[in-house]
């Protein structure tokens, strides 16, 4: 072999060396999500979360994102909106002036109130998509059906609490034909039920009880109202429970006497209400008082409007029954956002000491329009967003944890339902204590996706 | 009245609700700056005509069976309602639109005449009653049927002439308009007919109309009938507007409105129910535009509500007998200006 030939090996071989150190290192894979893992909120770092507090500081925006909030302010819902809405503000508050916002914007609500009237709700949605807003928000809305109606006409995803099958699960055929704008933060109400079921069946067996417990609902006469009393039947049939009676009344009621008379003439042990408003509770609550006798003392398991009621006025008429709710309440102090929301409040409204669960909710919102907006102004910008994409943003949401307020949220084409999970609290001694951990809601069946399955009843 | 120096020679110029060239002019102006307004208003601002448009016809309706016939009813929005779910079915059934806001307000005459049967034996607060079970009734009843939807409710679709579908706001405007015009001109032709003479004079005093020969109960139905078609004509419109029909939309609060929209504007007029409802909603709307922030939402919110109803009482102290009247009282004072006196 010639010297030239050794040469021309060597070199070749050199080349290749540096060639191969030169290559650029590849990338770290990409987390799978939903698969173990949680999906965080994109920037870690929350001031009084998991770094100290410190002082908020004075930041210059690139400008104001301002989301539409349409809600019950006065009505029958006005102390759960009120509360809700302090909740969304103060979130946004924090984040505008501790973090600098969403990628530098200031975060608004611009919120109004429906005052309970469905006109008022037809024109707010209507205009809110007409002045450009790609997403809106509505936590206490009474006429969610239509809301949702023109959100599915009109492309705008809106954001609610909760909802019925029939708003926020898409049945086998329509999920191939059509597209659903109706996003919750909850589970759907005949899921809610069975978990309330379950619970009842637990708590009846840890007081030591023979028999099957003897199970009636109370509800509000529209397709929540009649979903969630279907459930309660069918849960009870399935579970083991004895189910005797269903009665409902309107949005508004000076009395409860027919209700609480035919629950007490069934000899329940236990109510179970689904989706409901704070003034018939508050009517509810104190007729149950007013007919309870020795003999006869059921235990309500309802809505969190009876606690917000509760936490209110704190009549012994709404001790010792039970809510349920999908986040945290404001007793979990040990929790570090809800110890963050203690101290936020300590500086902002010294002088309220109790927070509602819908409070929480509102702060748990905030959290998630805050990452929603986040990932608008990432893939898309801010300029160019369309309802169709907040949809598509939306359901890219898959185990999104909102820094442990409440249940991962994911959402999907046909499952819009977010967090999937429940806890029961109690109302006692001026508080709400939870009484359970967070219960994970048993999955739909393709059957139990249609609508009309849940309103048999 | 009409200004010095006109007079009518024939009893075609006497009974014409357009009589002088100044009032054509008027008339003509408004309503090429009604054409006119989908140029210079936001799109919100047309969804919020367009929905008070179907009021105002409801409420023109309960002008006829109120403000005319005396026959005090709350359950104006029950009858709005089964317009709605009318137009909500037929559309489904693949009928026309106009044919289905027809039908709407038909379906709505019948069943406003069958709940205005009790009108003969029963008036004033007792009427008011009966009215109030109608509301009721209807309202559960259509949650009974499966054809109206039940708890579920019922979709409606754009409304469409033709191949042509009128699927923006302003699109739907100029079709309202068209038909708010229709209306408004057969309910002011209709009290000027005998039977809308017979309803005054049932108003004014059914005793002395039923001894000079007016049918009472005859009288009374019809007025149910007319007064109900009118509402499920706007009820029909509202179907196609909103997209959805739900009981939840159609509230005794809604019916009471009707009612106070009539006397905001001024019994006894047609002209009074577009003062009252016009100054009403336009309260109501900028009231939603008081931005609501922090611990002030506790007090703003109710505050609004406190505001309008010190606006309505206002307008009831100050005019009782409405807006159109204020309307009637100015135009006395510039048509015998500047020599008119007080």
């Amino acid at each position: 072999m010639k010297r030239r030939d050794i040469l021309a090996i060597v070199l070749a071989i050199t080349l290749v060396a540096v060639t191969a150190c030169a290559t650029p290192k590849a990338p770290d894979a990409v987390p799978e999500v939903g698969k173990g893992e949680p999906q965080r909120p994109a920037d870690g770092v929350y001031p009084g979360y998991n770094a100290p507090l410190g002082e908020p500081s004075q930041w210059s925006y690139k400008g104001t994102i301002r989301i539409p909030h349409v809600t019950d302010m006065t009505g029958p819902a006005a102390t759960s909106g009120v509360y809700a809405h302090a909740g969304l503000d103060d979130w946004f508050k924090y984040v505008n002036e501790y973090l600098g916002g969403v990628r530098g914007y200031k975060m608004e609500w611009n919120n109004l109130d429906s005052k309970f009237e469905p006109e008022l709700m037809i024109n707010a949605f209507n205009r809110f998509i007409d002045e450009g807003n790609p997403v809106i928000m509505s936590m206490i809305a009474y006429v969610m059906p239509m809301c949702a109606e023109i959100a599915n006409k009109r492309h705008v995803p809106y954001l609610g609490l909760s909802g019925s099958v029939g708003l926020a699960i898409l049945d086998p055929e329509a999920e191939k034909t059509r597209d659903n704008y109706h996003f919750q933060m909850s589970p759907v109400l005949a899921s809610r039920m069975a978990i309330c079921v379950n619970f009842v069946l637990d708590d009846w067996n840890k007081k030591g009880k023979a028999g099957k417990p003897r199970i009636g609902t109370l509800n509000m006469d529209n397709e929540g109202g009649h979903e969630a009393a279907t459930a309660v039947r069918i849960f009870c049939e399935q579970l083991g429970a004895d189910f005797t009676i269903h009665t409902f009344h309107p949005k508004n009621i000076t009395d409860a006497i027919a209700q609480v008379s035919a629950l007490k003439k069934a000899k329940v042990d236990y109510i179970i209400t689904g989706p409901d408003l704070d003034q018939p509770l508050s009517v509810f609550g104190l007729e149950l008082e007013r007919q309870q006798t020795a003999e006869w003392d059921p235990k309500v398991i309802t809505i969190t409007d009876w606690a917000t009621v509760y936490l209110d006025t704190l009549n012994p008429a709404f001790e010792g029954h039970y809510t349920y709710e999908y986040c945290l309440t404001w007793d979990d102090v040990d929790k570090p956002i809800i110890k963050l929301a203690h101290q936020l409040n300590e500086m902002w409204h010294p002088e309220v000491t109790e927070r509602p669960f819908l409070y929480v909710a509102g702060v748990e919102t905030s959290i998630v329009f805050c990452e929603l907006y986040k990932r608008i102004i990432d893939d898309v910008g801010l300029d160019a967003v369309t309802g169709e994409k907040v949809r598509e943003i939306l359901e890219s949401f898959d185990g999104f944890d909102p820094l442990g307020i409440g249940g991962a949220l994911t959402y999907n084409r046909w499952d819009h339902q977010g967090s999937h999970s429940l806890r029961i609290s109690q109302c006692r001694d001026g508080r709400i204590v939870p009484v359970t951990g967070m219960i994970e809601a048993t999955p739909l069946t393709p059957e139990q996706r249609y609508r009309q399955y849940w309103l048999q009843d | 009245m009409l200004p010095a120096g006109l007079y009518s020679r024939s009893y075609a110029e006497d009974i014409a609700i357009v009589r002088t060239k100044t009032q054509w002019v008027v008339l003509v102006t408004s309503i090429l700056l009604a054409v006119c307004c989908p140029l210079f208003l936001p799109k919100s601002a047309i969804n919020v005509i367009n929905l008070t448009i179907c009021m105002l016809i409801a409420t023109i309706g309960l002008q006829i069976l109120t403000g005319y016939a005396g026959l005090i009813s709350v359950g104006q929005a029950a009858f709005f309602a089964v317009g709605a779910y009318t137009l909500a079915i037929l559309s489904k059934a693949g009928v026309p639109f106009l044919a289905a806001v027809l039908a709407g307000g038909l379906v709505a005459s019948v069943v406003g005449a069958f709940f205005g049967a009790p009108s003969l034996r029963i008036k004033g607060f007792y009427l008011v009653m009966a009215t109030l079970a109608a509301h009721y009734i209807i309202l559960y009843a259509v949650t009974q049927f499966d054809i109206c939807g039940g708890q579920v409710g019922l979709t409606a679709d754009y409304p469409s002439i033709g191949s042509f579908i009128f699927d923006t706001p302003v699109k739907i405007f100029y079709l309202f308009f068209g038909l708010l015009i229709l209306c408004t001109y057969l309910a002011k032709n209709v009290v000027r007919t005998r039977w809308g003479r017979a309803f005054v004079a049932i108003r004014d005093n059914d005793l002395a109309a039923s001894v000079m020969g007016v049918n009472l109960w005859q009288t009374k139905l019809l007025a149910f009938a007319t007064g109900c078609f009118f509402a499920g004509i706007g009820g029909a419109m509202y179907a196609s507007f909103a997209g959805y029909v739900h009981p939840s939309q159609f509230t005794l609060m809604a019916g009471i409105w009707y009612l106070g929209y009539l006397i905001v504007g001024g019994l006894g007029s047609i002209t009074g129910c577009y003062f009252g409802i016009a100054v009403i909603m336009a309260i109501k709307e900028g009231l939603t535009r008081i931005p609501l922030h922090g611990a002030a939402v506790g007090y703003v919110a109710p505050g609004t509500d406190i505001f309008f109803g010190l606006v309505i009482i206002g307008v009831l102290i100050f005019e009782p007998r409405g807006l159109y009247h204020l309307w009637e009282v100015f135009k006395s004072y510039y048509r015998l200006w500047p020599l008119a006196h007080r």
